[in-house]
């Protein structure tokens, strides 16, 4: 589904990629994981479309997605969230959602002209958000200010979003980072549901490692820009180059954590 | 009579202020675009209108001229903010405004320049007080239908928060240029109303400083709420127009009282961002019910 | 008229405008807005030199030193009482009050002079004659003040304690306050500083021409366009984009461009193409539109 080969990436001097290459199959939940500044975020922000690549290429359902734009690669049916949660703080929640399907109510012709298509859409696009939201537990909070959301509903918030576009790749940036135990175990049940049920295809950047054993069917270890290990999770545990480089410290924070 | 033909005067001026200040908030309210070159498009709705008609086309095909052409002005200024966060673009649209101010000036073969263009076809005063009311209202409704669609749902996130909505698949350069192709179009509505109303025009009457009267409307009234707007522009109008009013009764000079006026206008925009940013009338949340 | 007539107003004309820009700039990269009072502050010292020199009869000397340094400290007033309540606000709440402000400070000046155009002496100075140019005393004066304020300022900026606060501060402000500097000082000093410059600006230009109320908010657009050739923050890419800008404008004019379009004499496409003198300030227009579309960072400015 998605082949990355070969990114590279400099800002300044610096390099934030060196070389990653990696593969996510269909209907699989692949984790990324990587000490801090490894260059993971800044992966995703090239597979989106957010930041060009000095080199290399991206291939999405086989056609190269490299260079395009980022609402283009999301058009494409890859979607992401953001590591600190996203979104526009003074629209309600319903809102948020419902801007995240497209809507041919979008041309501003169409709403004169075409009156009846955009009003079937909307009552559509209104039942599908409400759906989203009884789902994730939000619906109480239909008609709020986003902003007035805690920081776990946020994520969840987030996740509604990028469900409604209905994308065959989701990439989750952190998505268990401050959320409490009871919507941790929401949001990981709605993703597990997702790839059982709808055949999609998640990459998970996460710290928290239980979540990536618990979750995840392969896993990179990302150093320095560069993948330096991938398999299981078993096999990631067991290898003593990762356990040197990176897992030590992370077990210990991951352990304290709860 | 005079009371009545002044009563006109007053009802005719503010429509046209406040069809103004309404395709100003679609693009600051809506879009978040800090456009302070807006007299551009009344400007060019003006001449345009006013060119036309004066080549013996009627006036509402002047009108529809002018609109189609501030629509398309207003697309392509977008352009040049493609690449500019909401400073940039409010020095770049000032100068844009004095760019084309300096062309009417000048360019006398087309604008007439300094002197302007005169004995500008009007209609009979009853039926364009019909004429500027409809203006007023399909100004408003399509206002407030625009907010209601999805294309207006995306513009206020657009205007919040761009990286999201490239995220979530919008083409926010899209969505920006549109805003200002509406606010252009609408725009170049006023200039031909106006035009046509005091049946002559001249680069005098399109400083920047036409453009900050209409943003201290579009502030005081409300952000994002067009009944605000409307109540602001009014506000706004009856000050300015009253104090003209009054002249004769308070023991100041024309000159002096002029300039107060405009201090006190400077002074409530000043305030009104140090106070109360989202201005009287915030803008309304929306509820879908089921 | 000769080149010579035409590079020394560009050079009086990039003077002006480089020690207004120097004030603007600063506050623009410190606080992240566009002040459009900055230019209000130029007409405001050219009619308290005008106050004090004129009116109360004081020395010259005196009077322009009065002037600026009230200036300046009406520049830190405003501050403490509009924006310093804005500095979280983002940029463009600060800006549109400082548009709001910029209305009242002129219309405040007009209210109390009127808009009658207004000079400090009676007679026009004859001037002397140098390289086929005509410069007058008060032009003499104010390259000579302009120069010496510019040194002074990288003096300070370079040497001393405050001037290094002042660039740390406008570098990065989170970063200057973890290492303890007062922040709030330095902005204090540098509207202080930024102020007193527009001001001293003000009196030249109405030395050298005239005043009047809107002095300063006619010059708004070729500020900004220095401040943005130079780079927001950079205050020696300000004074070389005004520099630019002021050279630029005069050259547009006296420029027949049909000899670029002729090839130099080697076809004979148009007989003359020259930029009319009526757009002469539409120079400044022109180029920042088009500053802003290629690279708002300007020329000098840190990418």
């Amino acid at each position: 589904m998605l082949r990355v080969r070969g990114i590279y990436k400099s800002f300044g001097g610096i390099k934030a990629l060196n070389g990653v290459s990696l593969n996510v199959e269909k209907a699989t939940i692949i984790g990324l994981i990587g000490p801090n500044g490894s260059g993971k975020t800044t992966l995703f922000n090239v597979i989106s479309g957010f930041y060009s690549k000095d080199s290399g290429e991206i291939y999405f359902k086989g056609k190269k997605i490299d260079g395009l734009p980022p609402h283009e690669v999301a058009n494409k049916g890859l979607r992401r969230s953001f590591q600190i949660p996203r979104m526009a703080y003074q629209t309600t929640v319903l809102e948020n959602i419902l801007f995240a399907s497209n809507s041919e109510g979008e041309n501003i012709w169409k709403n004169f002209f075409n009156f009846r298509l955009v009003s079937k859409q909307e009552e559509a696009s209104l039942h599908k958000g409400q759906s989203v939201l009884n789902m994730l537990q939000l619906d109480t909070v239909a008609n709020e200010y986003a902003g007035n959301l805690s920081g776990g509903q946020r994520k969840l918030l987030a996740l509604g979003r990028v469900l409604m576009a209905n994308p065959d790749l989701i990439m989750l940036d952190e998505p268990a980072a401050g959320v409490n135990p009871t919507l941790l175990k929401t949001l990981l049940q709605t993703v597990k549901q997702l790839r059982v049920q709808q055949r999609k295809t998640f990459l998970i950047v996460e710290h928290n490692m239980k979540v990536i054993w618990q979750m995840c069917d392969k896993v990179y270890v990302l150093v320095a820009g560069k993948e330096i290990a991938e398999g299981t999770p078993e096999e990631i545990q067991r290898n003593k180059e990762v356990l040197r480089a990176y897992l030590g410290t992370e077990e210990e924070e991951a352990g304290t954590r709860d | 009579m005079m009371l009545l033909n002044f009563a006109i005067f007053l009802y005719i001026t503010t429509a046209i202020y406040c069809i103004l200040a309404l395709s100003l908030d679609f693009q600051y309210g809506q879009a978040g675009l800090v456009n302070f070159g807006q007299v551009a498009f009344f400007c060019i709705g003006a001449y345009a209108s006013a060119l036309t008609v004066l080549s013996g086309a009627p006036i509402v095909m002047g009108i529809a001229v002018a609109m189609i052409i501030t629509g398309l002005a207003g697309a392509i200024i977008s352009f040049t903010a493609r690449n500019m966060g909401g400073t940039y673009w409010g020095i770049a649209t000032l100068a844009i405004g004095e760019i084309v101010r300096l062309f009417v000036l000048n360019e006398d073969w087309l604008t007439g320049g300094a002197v302007g263009l005169i004995d500008i076809p009007s209609l009979p005063k009853y039926l364009f007080l019909v004429v500027v009311s409809i203006s007023l209202i399909g100004t408003y409704l399509t206002m407030r239908f625009l907010q209601r669609t999805p294309y207006g749902r995306v513009l206020r996130i657009v205007r919040e928060d761009e990286d999201l909505s490239s995220a979530m698949g919008k083409n926010t350069f899209s969505f920006k240029m549109r805003a200002m192709a509406v606010g252009g179009t609408f725009g170049g509505l006023a200039g031909s109303l106006y035009a046509h109303y005091m049946r002559y025009i001249g680069p005098e009457a399109f400083f920047p400083i036409e453009t900050f009267i209409v943003w201290g409307m579009a502030i005081l009234g409300g952000k994002g709420n067009s009944r605000g707007i409307i109540v602001g522009a009014i506000i706004i109008q009856f000050f300015y127009m009253g104090t003209r009013v009054i002249k004769d009764y308070l023991p100041l000079g024309a000159e002096t009282l002029a300039s107060l006026r405009m201090l006190i206008i400077g002074l409530l925009i000043m305030l009104i961002m140090m106070y109360r940013p989202e201005g009287l009338f915030p803008e309304k949340k929306r509820i879908y019910r089921g | 008229m000769l080149i010579s007539q035409t590079l020394l107003n560009g050079l009086l004309r990039g003077m002006q405008l480089a020690i207004v820009s120097v004030g603007l700039t600063m506050i623009f990269k410190i606080l992240g807005f566009a002040n459009f009072a900055h230019v209000s502050l130029v007409a405001i010292g050219g009619f308290l030199v005008y106050l004090f020199y004129i009116t109360v009869n004081m020395n010259l000397g005196v009077s322009v030193l009065l002037a600026c340094t009230l200036t300046g400290i009406i520049a830190v007033a405003i501050d403490r009482v509009v924006f310093k309540r804005m500095r979280a606000a983002g940029s463009v709440t600060p800006m549109i009050a400082s548009l709001g402000l910029s209305i009242a400070m002129r219309n405040g000046i007009r209210a109390i002079w009127g808009s009658t155009i207004r000079s400090y002496e009676e007679m026009v100075s004859p001037g002397i004659e140098f390289l086929g140019a005509r410069i007058t005393i008060p032009q003499i004066w104010i390259i000579g003040i302009v120069a010496t304020s510019m040194l002074s300022f990288h003096f300070l900026l370079q040497k001393t304690k405050l001037g290094k606060a002042m660039r740390a501060t406008s570098d990065n402000l989170a970063l200057a306050q973890s290492r303890g500097i007062e922040t709030e000082k330095v902005i204090m000093y540098t509207w202080f500083i930024g102020a007193s410059f527009a001001g001293l600006g003000g009196f030249l230009i109405g030395w050298d021409t005239q005043i009047y109320p809107a002095m300063g908010f006619d010059m708004v657009i070729p500020v900004f366009c220095a401040v943005l050739l130079g780079g927001i923050g950079n205050v020696y890419g300000a004074m070389l984009g005004a520099m630019v800008l002021g050279c630029a404008e005069n050259l547009a004019v006296f420029l027949d461009f049909a000899n670029i379009i002729n090839m130099g004499g080697i076809i004979n496409l148009v007989d003359s193409v020259r930029v009319p003198i009526q757009y002469k300030y539409g120079v400044s227009f022109v180029t920042l539109v088009i500053i802003l579309l290629l690279k708002p960072s300007g020329i000098m400015g840190k990418r």
